[in-house]
């Protein structure tokens, strides 16, 4: 019997003495999903709100690397934030995967903070400060950066120059819109579509045409109603249309820019 | 075998089965955790893996299922929830009852009426508010069914006591009257309308905007036709092309004065058979959640 009650003790020994697996053992080995449930339940047990918030951050971490970047944004916002050391730290993720997200004005709300607790030029995060005012088009200040911490972004003054000499110029899309209003394909143009403004030019010249010569010979139904009905949606869509064109325009640009620049980090 | 060893067996298997229990408990705080978060599917993953690492008494089991129901339910996964739902013993009478009224719901909103009302109809208890929260579940299926003669069956045995249902069971009764004052529209009176004056036969449907825009469409091509038949008389190119063009608008807006009928009728229903639903899903939340 004795030898029966050790054999039992053994075996649950052996079954309460499991190799624990953990969250980092897990997102060592890629199972980023599987690690993030386990960190959940290591934070739900930890002794103190400190390991506490280190796995929440750790969390954060697994649905970073599962490109789900808004998820993990939010779980950042469970974080209390006691220490300096990771406030920091979880600052900076929030900036990092609100811009991953896409989400550039809430990416430039939270450098914002950044910069009221650790000054405006703090080098972390310089890059994204850069990468964001872009994504923003904060132009001026974007460029104020390169040219003031060239040094602390480790960029020499010929990739700086190489930089201010790309395209920088954005167009302004309501302008484009009141322009295609004042003269049809105008504003096309302006967005840097010479041909499709020409064509929608000659389409409502045509069309102002048709309804004036039916109108011109009688025609009063054809003409109002035909000629100025089509017109009148040309009219309006060709200037929606030379505002889409231009915001287009500009999401090049500032892609090139960011692409350009990323370029260059990625070469140190 | 020496009272010594019999007492250190007693004493292991009473601290391995408090170890076991403790373990569960421990479990099932962190899946509640993981419902607070709003995480069902962090939940049912480690459901699942729970289950494959540790040996769960029956009972423990049911919980299990119970609360696998409950979140693929969350999830609005009905065939995963009434799967898991299925599973819970009658080990534990009140966890089984209360899988049985989600099961029966998710068979109403499945739209699988014949299933639900059995479910509904082998239900026992005896818990009152229970029962008369199944009595009302198939008093609403009956609506779904649109069987109004079996709601009145199942109305009759509405009570006002508990507190719960009352606001819910009135509710049900006014769709019930709603349903029973609706009159059908008819095809034909649409269709003959759309030939009188274009686009009233959709203004008949309630349906206001197409309606308008049916009689502006139309217009627009008769008065150029006739405008064309009046200045070039009937063989010239203008009045046949806004000729075809009014024909063949007038004649779409008849067919779609009938057509609109089915499609109005379809939306009414569709919207009193939301009302049905959520009338239906909110007690059982509020009661079971």
């Amino acid at each position: 019997m004795k030898r029966f009650t050790l054999i039992c003790i053994y075996l649950s020994g052996c079954f309460i003495g499991k190799a624990q697996i953990t969250g980092d053992s897990l997102y060592e080995s890629g199972q980023y999903f599987q690690a993030a449930i386990a960190y959940e339940k290591e934070a739900f047990f930890a002794p103190n709100s400190e390991l506490q918030d280190q796995l929440i951050l750790k969390k954060a971490y697994a649905y970073k690397a599962l490109g789900n970047y808004s998820k993990a944004f939010n779980i950042t916002s469970r974080i209390s934030k006691k220490s300096d050391s990771l406030y920091k730290v979880v600052l900076y993720e929030r900036i990092l995967l609100a811009y991953l997200s896409d989400e550039y004005q809430k990416a430039h709300n939270e450098l914002l903070k950044w910069q009221v607790r650790y000054g405006e030029n703090s080098e972390e995060i310089l890059s994204l400060r850069f990468l964001t005012l872009v994504q923003i088009e904060k132009m001026e200040e974007a460029q104020e950066i390169l040219t003031k911490y060239d040094s602390e972004l480790s960029i020499n003054q010929e990739e700086v120059s190489s930089l201010l000499e790309a395209n920088w110029q954005l167009k302004n899309p309501d302008k484009a819109y009141m322009l295609s209003l004042v003269l049809p394909g105008v504003g096309q143009m302006y967005a840097g579509h010479f041909f499709k403004g020409v064509f929608s030019g000659v389409v409502q010249t045509g069309l102002v045409i048709f309804t004036a010569w039916n109108v011109y010979h009688g025609y009063f139904f054809t003409g109002g109603m035909t000629g100025a009905t089509l017109f009148y949606t040309f009219y309006l869509g060709g200037a929606r249309y030379a505002r889409n064109l231009t915001i287009q325009y500009n999401d090049r640009v500032k892609s090139e820019l960011v692409n350009e620049f990323l370029d260059i980090a990625s070469k140190k | 075998m020496s009272i010594k060893s019999q007492i250190s067996f007693g004493l292991f298997l009473l601290v391995s089965f408090w170890l076991q229990g403790q373990k569960f408990h421990d479990q099932i705080r962190f899946l509640e955790h993981l419902e607070t978060l709003g995480e069902y599917k962090e939940a049912l993953y480690y459901i699942d893996h729970l289950r494959e690492q540790i040996n769960l008494s029956a009972i423990e089991q049911d919980s299990i299922f119970f609360i696998k129901g409950r979140y693929h339910y969350e999830l609005k996964e009905i065939e995963k929830s009434i799967d898991a739902f299925d599973k819970v013993g009658m080990r534990n009478q009140q966890l089984f009852e209360v899988a049985q009224v989600y099961t029966g719901f998710q068979l109403s909103y499945s739209r699988r009426f014949d299933a639900a009302r059995r479910k509904f109809e082998s239900f026992q208890s005896s818990d009152s508010l229970r029962l008369a929260l199944v009595n009302y579940q198939l008093a609403s299926l009956s609506l779904l069914e649109r069987g109004l003669g079996r709601f009145s069956l199942y109305a009759d045995r509405f009570e006002d006591k508990y507190y719960v249902l009352s606001d819910y069971q009135k509710d049900m009764k006014g769709i019930y009257e709603e349903l029973k004052s609706h009159k059908r529209k008819s095809p034909f009176v649409a269709g003959l309308l759309s030939a009188i004056v274009p686009g009233s036969g959709k203004l008949y449907t309630g349906q206001i905007g197409p309606g308008v825009m049916g009689l502006v469409s139309t217009g627009i091509f008769g008065l150029q036709a006739f405008e064309g038949y009046r200045k070039d008389g009937l063989k010239s190119a203008r009045f046949i092309i806004f000729g075809g063009l009014f024909t063949a608008f007038y004649v779409a807006n008849i067919w779609g004065s009938v057509v609109s009928v089915r499609v109005s009728e379809q939306r009414y229903n569709h919207t009193v058979d939301e009302a049905i639903y959520i009338n239906m899903h909110l007690p059982i939340r509020l009661l079971y959640r």
